[in-house]
């Protein structure tokens, strides 16, 4: 009894912290809120880190609920990521929240209940726990969405993610039906034997339900043709907000698309590639289409987060064809895509405190002479987020092409390396903007503080993981990495 | 009289389906917009429910329950910004909200 | 034992750091001297008190004993695995030990010299990084970390000239020293490259490298030693790219003593003595090397000759031992090779340092035709340079002579007389150069009036160390002609190879060496002694060797201005008009592409969800298409 509690405990120290946080939010000041959340995500962050590589595959009480509620490598290391980044997304924004008059205990546990469900996501071995799971990210990330409440853009993004949220959820559910209508079940492993036992079965029922399913996938994460509300829900959204989204959140939808790809539909994979394929070149190609028309960089920012989920998406259908170095790739892009968009959207939010100006690449002209040191790291960031060598970015890219190529879509690989391309233009110009421009307002003296701290720590990650050493002993570079993530995913292939 | 088959509660709910789908394209009042995606929702129900009694098996039923939860709370989230939008702007037109584009 | 060594390296980055953070924290704040100068000092001490702990325990085991030290693993990708590790044997010790302990005499010199400075803990900084990287040069146990170290030698060299960086010319000299390194080194990394992919991964030490280099083919080898040699070309200023070097004199004296002729100049012979077991392989390489090495020892001589200024002199008079270092090394003649580079370090830092207390005496002048009579008014500085001078002019016993005279034997025994002609005529010319400097600096009358500014004790007290270094570090290298055995050599016991000379010859051409200089000083006495004046450039000879024979114009000329119109060329036609204006084109066609799907985005949401549905009937389709095809 007290081992299975304690195999849930992360998660439930998560949800008790959301709940703490709502019992004090009255009475708290928002620094010491900050606080307690940080406390509780780092509480289960150490647990579920003394814990990666040590559980073998197990069930969270399974007389009760069967498999529903995995417990392995996979999972852990997902929710080592979400619990990373609540945290930093919390510290990075120590300083905007109290220059902003809407935060309040409210919006800590509102964190708190969407990493829980992201967590509960990355665990589910079944498709309606998935799909609750799902909502419960998605409906506390939507209020986070909208919580400027007083302000027009916000509630208007929150609105607009708020109706095709719910109308591509109902997608999820209706695959659902459809899969346990041929199946008879909705516990992965089950439709998994469905699948894979050759006997005369329609599957087609099985690929339709995925279908719909799929769909809602993509459509969190941003593919072209289901991306339209990216853009303009990144910009409505507060910056914390975004930051937490265009990372955290991005990384709970590849813990359920990964693992349903590699337990699920592992037979029917085949037809699956050719399906993504086409969705990857439709997002890789429409995606740098929205980035290079932006001026606010907030906006860019967000049409290139569509561009990143193609390059993963390129990686994504190569498992399907049979590359070992494909699931691996895309854990190691989601964490250097984590680092140098948190860190971007980090500097931006940075920025932000001290201004409310919606920030275009014209108000970043001459920034070096203004902050040196900030406009460092976003130079930091922006050759990462473009795959620049030297950066966590270029390997990041370098595996997920090597996965493509070893999978035989060449192609494909080649669309991502024009992309990249292209991406340099509107990463660079920033760098451009910053660096050869002379400024144009005064220069001012910005407090360094613990949010600058981090992000600068940030900024070293980014050039530490590129540089692919590892110096320091107990930190792993960028080859350690991606043997981490190599083992979660062994840990996931070993369940059949 | 006819019997009524797993195939009719699936075409039921395939055409709530699509009546939800429709809603949501075709509607710019966001109460009526919230109503079709319950809409969608209830049309997965039923299928569930269905295809529960079909195999005898009582977990779709149970399910059935939970995405009503999930619909509910749902609901109560946009509800709750739709009452602040209309104090607002007086409108809960849909096709007013484009102040971001591009 | 084998941890001190990632120690004797880290130690002076970690101080390079610490002083760094702090200057650029509290750039203005003079308190903070006294600590720069003792953390500045402490960095190379305490490696060199490591140095020599390392270098106890070589000498008392085997020569052939190594100790190795693995830091970490820095670079795995399939084949290739590099490990940051260091390695030390016998000639890693001897160079730790005079990087290390004239490193630390010239530090406590420049806190002297540097004392009125501004930018005194950015100068330590760089100095300690300095150390640092050239410690990391001669540690390293392969290559690329030694390629590593030689690019951050040449970083440091390049900050360091460039420390007085508000006056143009410097930053030029700064320039022009990296740039012509940088095309030592591209010879150096192809080099490399090319050793490697021959290897075909048989491993990246040089023990590895040594133990499969005769499966090579000698032709190829061949290729990639002149290749390594290139880089050594740049990094050790021999012809023909040698003229950064009188230019890098625009650094702190302090640097010139000790970048500019102790250590970072000899890295070049420093890499051919460590791959001696390549370039035994290929010895017509070995002779070609000889070659620019003598070509570029009496080029350099000739030149000093006509100088005026005091650290040019001594910067050709540096290049021009260097091209005896090559010769040495060249001929097979490592151990007498490293004999020099470690005897020239001491007379040449104390040069270098004797140089800076005069100038620094005399308010920062540099031109010798303005000094004069300073022989009672800086006796201290007057006896070390003297000393020095001697050694440099190889008179016995002082240090010169005997390594000089090594070089020389090795160069007739192995019957290259031409090789050998050279070297001994430009003997005579350092001779001359040399006591030209020290009569007409120290005994023609003085021209200065005023009061001399006075010297700290921190820049006369290593002169007397360095002076005592240089009257006695030749003794080690005593061979039997002279009643000694070799210590030095038999010491470092690297791969020579070796040519018998009767001890007859030895004697002989120990006293033509001795006759040489003794005539080129009898010269310098006779011209200069009694009074100096600045020579009228009245004839071709005279002006071409003052004006170092059109060298630098030539370079300029040839290379630079037809660089220069070729990128104006590429810049103004080819760039603008050809490249950017596909890419103009390439980029205005993809905007509006993007604009038009921009059109898209328009802000209704219902229309978001049609195109949801309609993303959603495509895929239908393509399964619809893949199940049929099923």
């Amino acid at each position: 009894m007290f081992e299975q509690l304690f195999l849930i405990l992360p998660m439930a120290i998560v949800v008790m912290g959301a709940f703490v946080l709502l019992l004090l939010s009255k009475t708290f000041s928002l620094d010491k809120l900050n606080l307690v959340a940080v406390f509780f995500l780092s509480l289960s962050f150490i647990i579920e880190i003394l814990r990666f590589g040590t559980t073998t595959v197990c069930y969270s009480f399974p007389e009760i609920f069967g498999k529903m509620y995995i417990i392995d490598d996979f999972s852990i290391l997902f929710d080592l990521m979400f619990t990373a980044g609540a945290i930093l997304t919390l510290l990075i924004n120590t300083a905007y929240f109290k220059s902003r008059n809407y935060y309040n205990g409210e919006y800590f546990a509102l964190i708190l209940f969407s990493v829980f469900g992201m967590m509960i996501l990355a665990h589910s071995n079944e498709l309606v726990t998935a799909f609750i799971a799902l909502e419960i990210a998605s409906l506390s990330v939507f209020a986070l969405v909208g919580y400027h409440k007083y302000n027009k853009v916000s509630s208007e993004a929150m609105m607009k993610y708020m109706i095709l949220g719910s109308m591509t959820g109902a997608f999820f559910i209706l695959g659902t039906a459809f899969i346990y209508g041929a199946v008879g079940s909705t516990n992965l492993e089950d439709i998994a034997a469905y699948v894979n036992v050759p006997a005369e079965k329609d599957l087609v029922l099985v690929l339709i339900g995925g279908i719909f399913i799929m769909v809602t996938i993509l459509f969190k994460m941003g593919a072209v043709p289901f991306h339209s509300w990216v853009v303009d829900v990144y910009q409505g959204a507060p910056f914390p907000v975004t930051m937490f989204m265009a990372s955290t959140f991005k990384i709970a939808l590849f813990a359920i698309a990964l693992r349903l790809s590699l337990i699920d539909f592992a037979s029917l994979n085949i037809v699956w590639s050719e399906i993504l394929q086409v969705i990857t070149v439709l997002t890789l190609i429409g995606g740098s289409f929205l980035a290079i028309t932006q001026k606010s960089i907030k906006r860019m920012l967000a049409g290139s987060s569509v561009v990143h989920s193609g390059y993963m998406l390129i990686a994504y259908s190569s498992i399907g064809l049979g590359s070992d170095m494909a699931a691996p790739a895309i854990m190691f892009y989601l964490i250097s895509y984590f680092l140098s968009a948190a860190g971007a959207f980090g500097i931006l939010s940075f920025i932000a405190t001290g201004s409310k100006k919606m920030m275009t690449y014209e108000d970043f002209k001459g920034f070096s002479e203004r902050r040196p040191y900030l406009s460092a790291m976003m130079a930091i960031f922006m050759l990462s987020l473009s795959g620049f060598p030297s950066t966590i970015g270029f390997l990041g890219k370098f595996y997920i092409f090597t996965s493509a190529i070893e999978s035989g879509q060449i192609l494909l690989a080649g669309l991502g390396i024009v992309t990249a391309f292209i991406s340099v233009y509107y990463y660079f110009k920033l760098i451009a903007m910053m660096y050869f421009y002379p400024s144009t307002d005064q220069q001012k003296k910005f407090p360094f503080d613990f949010s600058g701290l981090l992000i600068g720590v940030m900024a070293m990650m980014v050039i530490w993981g590129g540089v692919g050493t590892s110096l320091i002993p107990f930190i792993p570079g960028a080859n350690g990495l991606i043997d981490i993530a190599k083992q979660a995913i062994d840990s996931l292939q070993n369940v059949l | 009289m006819m019997e009524i088959t797993l195939q009719h509660y699936l075409v039921l709910s395939t055409i709530l389906f699509a009546i939800g789908l429709i809603g949501v394209m075709r509607r710019k009042n966001l109460l009526l917009l919230f109503f079709a995606t319950e809409i969608l929702l209830n049309a997965v129900n039923i299928a569930f429910a269905a295809i529960s009694s079909y195999y005898g098996d009582l977990t779709g039923q149970m399910f059935a329950f939970f995405i009503i939860a999930v619909a509910a709370s749902e609901v109560a989230v946009g509800l709750g910004l739709l009452v602040l939008w209309y104090k607002r702007t007086g409108k809960i037109d849909l096709d007013a909200m484009t102040s971001m584009r591009g | 034992m084998s941890s001190l060594l990632i120690w004797i390296v880290l130690i002076p980055f970690a101080s390079a750091a610490l002083l760094g953070f702090l200057h650029l924290l509290l750039p203005k704040q003079r308190s903070l001297h006294a600590l720069y100068t003792v953390s500045g000092i402490a960095a190379p001490f305490i490696s060199a008190l490591m140095s020599l702990a390392v270098g106890w325990e070589l000498f008392n085991s085997s020569d052939d004993m190594m100790i190795h030290a693995i830091a970490f693993n820095w670079i795995t990708l399939g084949d290739l695995s590099v490990n940051v590790a260091f390695m030390a044997d016998r000639l890693t010790a001897v160079m730790l030990f005079f990087i290390t302990f004239i490193g630390t005499l010239i530090h406590i010199y420049a806190a002297g010299y540097m004392k009125e400075e501004e930018g005194y803990g950015k100068f330590f900084s760089f100095f300690n990084l300095f150390m640092g990287s050239m410690l990391l040069l001669v540690l390293s146990d392969n290559p690329i970390m030694m390629f590593v170290g030689w690019e951050l030698v040449g970083l440091s060299s390049y900050l360091l000239i460039g420390f007085y960086h508000q006056e143009s010319a410097n930053m030029k000299a700064a320039n022009k020293a990296f740039i012509l390194n940088r095309v030592g080194d591209f010879g150096f990394i192809i080099g490399l490259a090319l050793l490697f992919t021959a290897l075909e991964g048989t491993g990246y030490t040089f023990e590895a490298i040594e133990a499969n280099i005769t499966t090579l083919d000698s032709s190829l080898v061949a290729v990639i030693a002149m290749l390594l040699f290139v880089g050594a070309m740049g990094k050790s200023a021999q012809i023909p790219l040698y003229v950064w070097l009188p230019d890098a004199m625009a650094g702190p004296t302090p640097v010139s003593a000790l970048i500019h002729a102790a250590t970072m100049v000899t890295a070049g012979v420093y890499m051919v003595a460590r791959f001696a077991f390549l370039y035994n392989e290929v010895p017509q390489v070995g002779v070609y090397i000889a070659t620019i090495g003598a070509v570029s020892a009496l080029f350099a001589a000739l030149i000093a000759s006509y100088q005026s200024d005091i650290k040019k002199i001594l910067a050709y008079s540096t290049m021009s031992q260097l091209g005896y270092m090559f010769i040495a090394v060249g001929l097979g003649a490592y151990s007498s090779g490293i004999f020099h580079v470690f005897t020239h370090a001491f007379f040449k830092a104390l040069l270098f340092m004797g140089a800076g207390a005069v100038i620094i005496a005399l308010h920062h002048e540099q031109n010798i035709f303005k000094m004069g009579g300073l022989k009672k008014k800086l006796p201290l500085v007057y006896v070390t340079m003297f000393i020095a001078t001697l050694a440099i002019s190889g008179i016995p016993p002082f240090a010169g002579f005997f390594s000089k005279d090594a070089i020389l034997a090795a160069a007739f025994a192995s019957e290259h007389y031409m090789i050998w002609g050279m070297g001994t005529l430009t003997a005579m010319l350092t001779a001359f150069y040399m006591f030209r400097l020290l009569f007409i600096v120290f005994f023609a009358e003085g021209k200065m009036d005023g009061k001399l500014n006075p010297l700290p004790r921190t820049m006369t007290w290593p002169l007397v160390v360095l002076a005592l270094g240089s009257t006695t570090v030749g003794f080690l290298g005593l061979n039997e002609a002279y009643g000694g055995t070799n210590i030095f050599s038999s010491f470092i016991a690297l791969p020579d190879l070796s040519h018998h000379l009767s001890h007859k010859s030895e004697y002989l051409l120990g006293m033509l060496n001795v006759l040489m200089a003794v005539m080129g000083m009898g010269l310098a006495y006779r011209l200069y002694a009694k009074s100096a004046e600045e020579p009228q450039v009245n004839n071709v000879w005279r002006r071409a060797v003052v004006n170092k024979f059109y060298i630098d114009e030539i370079y300029d000329t040839v290379i630079v201005r037809t660089l220069r119109h070729l990128s104006v060329f590429t810049d103004k036609i080819i760039d603008q008009k050809g490249v950017d204006g596909i890419l103009h084109v390439a980029v205005s066609g993809y905007k509006s592409a993007g604009a038009a799907f921009a059109f898209l985005q328009n802000g209704k949401v219902r229309y978001y969800a049609l195109y949801i549905l309609s993303g959603l009937s495509v895929l239908s389709l393509l399964l619809l298409n893949a199940l049929g095809g099923m």
